[in-house]
């Protein structure tokens, strides 16, 4: 297997996401789903192992719908995916056939389409969907729609009006297909801020309360290991010692991106395949990438996001990220607080413990169970300490280091 | 050309093949020839090439993205990629191959790419028709054309695999938009039949920000700049291509070397420049040349004109600063050169940097900044210059020929071409005035062989010095031993400077050959080279001072002994004193005072007043060893 740093995986090389699979096609027996993640940590493969692995029973689409830019394109986009599904005797195809023949169309693929732009796009979706009916032999129709909320980013621009009603025919077709429809929702950008600008035009609705949101997380520290010896290997890469491959993966917070990324780099270092790979090799490259000017591992996201994400409060919660990372292990609430309390002295008790709960929320954060509070990804504390120039400060444990 | 002492005369099949290769376009030429001139690059191209294949073979899809400068060699590697390529059973069963060749003009959307992928397929693929079947696209309306055009893909390619190589990646996404790089996206994600090999002359927002679309896709592969063996290589390359054995000869010697590091210098990496300065190896060609260059440079400079816009002022003086400057300034002079704060310099040239118009070089304490492109510096050059010479072709004319070689080309009347004489004349102007640069250029190298503690690179580099006609080269390995430890960076020694150094440290040392094992020679050297140095500049001078205490601090004895031969050397010269007191000011600040320089104050305040009498303090047979030694004058008065 060779490293791939975003590019597409061929199935048998997405590792480690059985597990979130399975929990998805469990969860989507019941209900549709909305997944969340950082940015490159494999919701599209995610989606394609789910394609891959879901029961035979069930019409599993996937489309990357981020250039859509109608509700009529995207409604043209749903026909087309369902007719494969359809014998050539179904009405849907007597249906479509039939409309085409009225409003002129065009073609996708073999699919002779109806010119949408003169029909109601939400009609056409609920007819459409209203003939899954005539399947008796799909349980299921998976609408798994990558990078959703910059489609209705590009509608809202446009008709704010027309990404509401989307939004809420989606819903309505949700409810009233609950046995064999489900969709599956994700996107780099995060679907609750389309939703927020909705609001801030009038939209009152809730339009995915009916969804399961599910995470995609890191890998499993063995399955990381998995992936970074397979990598290895297919690289031609030998490991010092047994523990390397579990380093790699540990060191980059198990985020399989990277683990592709920093084997990927250590290929093009001079010399690294002629001699064992060890804790230091990997640990440089590994630095060079955290400290390079052309931020391939998105690490300066996490301090450009904080303005749009905490407006006026930004300058506390830099505070609050300020003392947790020049903390050498997990720290205490109070004691953080504290610390960023040295620079706004006026802010009171309760809006210091709001402002960490969002951040755990937007991930700079994880607790222990004891509410120790440290950085979540290893990787972004490395950066943030090294771009902010930070020094390290004792605890109240007495480590300084 | 062979050795440049002999003006043999040049074959017409050679002149043919150098003025082919000096055009050097690389989706042009010859693939036997591509493979030939790769040099330093293999492992990329395999890897890249591995990538495509495994691509091909499995459901894996590797995107890559080759960034560097212009005449960096992208598209030589995109060239050659490509016919590596086609020669494999792989992508003859299971790809088509689209090689977008350099711009892509008037693609402003996602739709008018796929046109432009179906014309490049037609070209290739004469057997799919493609073209007839695009024709019925031209009735339909956009949107709808839009879609059939991608389906008119899909057909083509049925279970193949889209293999695109394209180059000037940063400009397309520039004329597509945000639009159209979602649509491109979705069309890659969706149907999964798609690999990219493409290239830019940097990152751009498109794929390094983090919320545009292809963000990440890529597995970026910097092309770094060749070094100096690497330059050697291809040289020899193109000689050997070139049908000229005897120049292929002579580039391996060390008088060769030597002439080629100067080159190196001057050329900072850039393989287009090297490609034009193999041109330049035969005499005959000197005006062919300069057309050949300005022809490269008028295609270059309308690209680099546009960069410069996109600056902000402050930026842009300081690129035109870095221009003018030629070589690596620190953040101080830049500062000063454009009347901006150190700090607002400081952030300014960090910005510069992310955007690579500029990259940095750690040396000693602070931070050196240079141009990253060296042709941006070339097309500004001749744009200021207005007229003027091209400074390239008038510094390769210095490096590769002595000065009386230029002088006889010079007379020759055979030659007396109006062109050739402007720059003959600029030529030997400059070794007159300014010096051998190869020898700067092996001074260059020399020190940083030291600082990384390359003994073979040392010995290597002292050959070179000879061949090219320095006497006693050890001097200036003494001269390079002492720059560094005494740690000078603020200051780069033109050769002249150097020359100067390395005859004052003459005088001193005697031991060449434990030039390494003895560390007498080393605190000879940090002493004399320091001495030197105040009296070439007292400013630079008293930089080093501190770091001499160090030397004195850990080696008294050695120390001791070298400020005597010092004394006994330059005790008389107007410099010393001052040098010696700020040496004394020093250590008193330091507190570093030590009993050992009491007597060589007395010794040399003797010497300059012509009063004995000031070595009485001194304890009698150290006093008598002094005056034997060192003051023979005064032997008998004490």
């Amino acid at each position: 297997m060779k490293p791939n740093p975003g590019g597409i995986l061929a199935p048998n090389e997405i590792i480690g996401r059985d597990q979130v699979v399975a929990r998805l096609l469990a969860t989507l027996v019941q209900q549709s789903v909305l997944i969340t993640a950082e940015r490159r940590s494999g919701k599209t493969h995610v989606l394609e192992k789910l394609k891959s692995d879901a029961p035979g029973s069930w019409a599993v689409i996937k489309r990357d719908i981020g250039a859509i830019r109608s509700a009529a394109e995207f409604a043209q986009y749903v026909v087309a995916d369902l007719y494969p599904y359809f014998s050539p005797q179904a009405n849907f195809r007597h249906w479509l056939n039939d409309m085409a023949a009225q409003l002129g169309g065009t073609k996708i693929g073999p699919v002779a389409l109806p010119n949408f732009s003169a029909k109601d796009w939400k009609k056409t979706l609920e007819d459409a969907i209203a003939h899954l009916d005539e399947l008796p032999n799909i349980e299921k129709a998976v609408f798994l729609w990558d990078e959703i909320p910059w489609m209705l980013e590009a509608i809202t621009k446009n008709n704010p009006q027309e990404a509401m009603a989307l939004l809420d025919c989606l819903r309505a077709l949700r409810q009233t297909r609950p046995a064999k429809l489900r969709m599956v929702f994700t996107g780099s950008l995060g679907l609750h801020h389309i939703v927020r600008q909705l609001k801030d035009k009038g939209y009152n609705n809730s339009p995915v309360n009916d969804m399961l949101t599910i995470e995609i997380e890191p890998l499993s520290s063995t399955d990381a290991a998995d992936l970074a010896q397979r990598l290895c290997e297919g690289s031609g890469l030998q490991p010092a010692d047994t523990s390397t491959h579990a380093m790699l993966a540990a060191t980059v917070d198990c985020m399989p991106y990277y683990i592709h990324h920093v084997v990927s780099s250590l290929l093009k270092t001079p010399n690294v395949v002629t001699k064992p790979l060890d804790a230091s090799t990997i640990d440089a490259a590994i630095t060079q990438a955290i400290h390079s000017a052309d931020n391939l591992w998105d690490l300066q996201h996490y301090e450009e996001r904080t303005k749009p994400y905490y407006g006026t409060q930004r300058g506390e919660c830099l505070a609050l990220l300020d003392a947790v990372a020049s903390s050498h292990a997990p720290i205490p609430m109070a004691a953080v607080i504290q610390r960023a309390k040295a620079a706004y002295p006026t802010v009171i008790q309760q809006d210091w413990i709001e402002l960490t709960r969002m951040l755990e929320r937007d991930h700079y954060f994880k607790r222990t169970p004891t509410g120790e509070v440290s950085f979540k990804f290893t990787v972004v504390k490395r950066w943030w300490i090294w771009h902010r120039n930070l020094a390290p400060v004792a605890n109240a444990m007495g480590s300084g280091k | 050309m062979t050795a440049p002492a002999k003006q043999k005369a040049v074959s017409t099949d050679q002149a043919k093949r150098a003025l082919y290769l000096s055009h050097f376009t690389p989706s042009m030429m010859l693939p036997e020839t591509l493979e030939a001139m790769l040099v330093q690059r293999e492992p990329l191209l395999t890897r890249v090439f591995g990538n495509v294949l495994e691509s091909l073979r499995t459901g894996s899809r590797h995107h890559t993205l080759l960034v560097g400068p212009r005449g960096i060699g992208k598209t030589h590697l995109i060239s050659l990629l490509h016919h590596r390529l086609s020669q494999t059973q792989d992508s003859k069963d299971k790809a088509l191959i689209a090689w977008m060749r350099e711009e892509e003009w008037g693609v402003t959307s996602f739709f008018e790419l796929i046109m432009r992928i179906l014309r490049t397929l037609d070209a290739t693929y004469p057997q799919y028709d493609i073209v007839k079947r695009t024709n019925p696209l031209y009735e339909l309306k956009v949107d709808d054309a839009a879609i059939q055009a991608e389906t008119l893909l899909l057909d083509v390619l049925a279970d193949k695999c889209l293999v695109v190589l394209m180059e000037n990646l940063d400009d397309l996404f520039d004329q597509i938009g945000d639009q159209g790089q979602k649509a491109w996206r979705a069309f890659i994600q969706n149907h999964g039949n798609t690999v990219l090999v493409c290239t830019t002359p940097s990152l751009f927002a498109g794929v390094s920000i983090q919320k545009s679309p292809f963000y990440g896709l890529f597995d970026i592969e910097p092309l770094v700049e060749l070094e100096f063996e690497d330059v050697v290589s291809l040289l020899r390359k193109i000689a050997i291509e070139r049908g000229d054995a005897d120049l292929a000869a002579f580039i391996d010697t060390a008088e060769g070397r030597a002439r080629i590091r100067a080159v190196h210098h001057l050329a900072e990496g850039n393989p287009r420049i090297y490609i034009i300065f193999a041109q330049f190896l035969n005499h005959e060609a000197l005006d062919e040349l300069v057309h050949a260059f300005m022809h490269t440079l008028d295609e270059l400079t309308p690209y680099y004109q546009s960069r410069m816009k996109e600056l902000p002022a402050q930026q842009r003086k300081i690129i035109e600063y870095l221009v003018t400057y030629r070589g690596a300034a620190s953040v101080k002079q830049i500062a000063s050169a454009s009347f901006i704060t150190q700090q607002v310099c400081s952030s300014q040239l960090g910005q510069l940097k992310d955007k690579r118009y500029v990259r940095s070089n750690k040396e000693g304490r602070g931070s050196f900044y240079e141009l990253n492109e060296p042709l941006m510096r070339l097309c500004m050059d001749v744009k200021q210059q207005r007229g003027a010479p091209i400074s390239l072709i008038v510094g390769l004319l210095r490096i590769w020929y002595r000065l009386e070689e230029l002088q006889i080309w010079q007379i020759d009347p055979k030659r007396s071409q109006s062109l050739e004489s402007l720059y003959l004349d600029h030529a030997i102007d400059g070794l007159i005035k300014h010096g051998d640069p190869k020898i700067e250029a092996i001074f260059r190298d020399l020190r940083r062989a030291i600082q990384s503690k390359n003994n073979d690179r040392v010995l290597d580099l002292r050959g070179e010095l000879r061949a090219i006609g320095v006497v006693e080269p050890d001097n200036w390995i003494y001269v390079a031993i002492a720059l560094k430890r005494l740690d000078t960076s603020d200051h780069i020694f033109s050769s002249v400077e150097v020359h100067e150094l390395a005859y004052e440290l003459s005088k001193l040392i005697r031991n060449q050959d434990l030039f390494f094992d003895d560390p007498i020679n080393e605190q000879i050297a940090y002493f004399g080279v320091s001495f030197a140095t105040y009296r070439l500049s007292t400013k630079h001078g008293l930089a080093v001072i501190s770091s001499l205490w160090e030397e004195i601090v850990l080696h008294p004895a050695e120390s001791e002994f070298s400020m005597m031969l010092l004394i006994r050397r330059y005790g008389r010269d107007p410099a010393f004193p001052g040098w010696f007191k700020h040496l004394i000011e020093n250590a008193t600040i330091l507190g570093k005072r030590l009993r050992v320089f009491k007597g060589l104050e007395l010794v040399l305040a003797a010497l300059q007043s012509g009063d004995p009498t000031k070595l009485w303090a001194i304890p009698s047979e150290q006093r008598k060893l002094f005056a034997k030694y060192f003051l023979p004058n005064f032997d008998r008065s004490i």
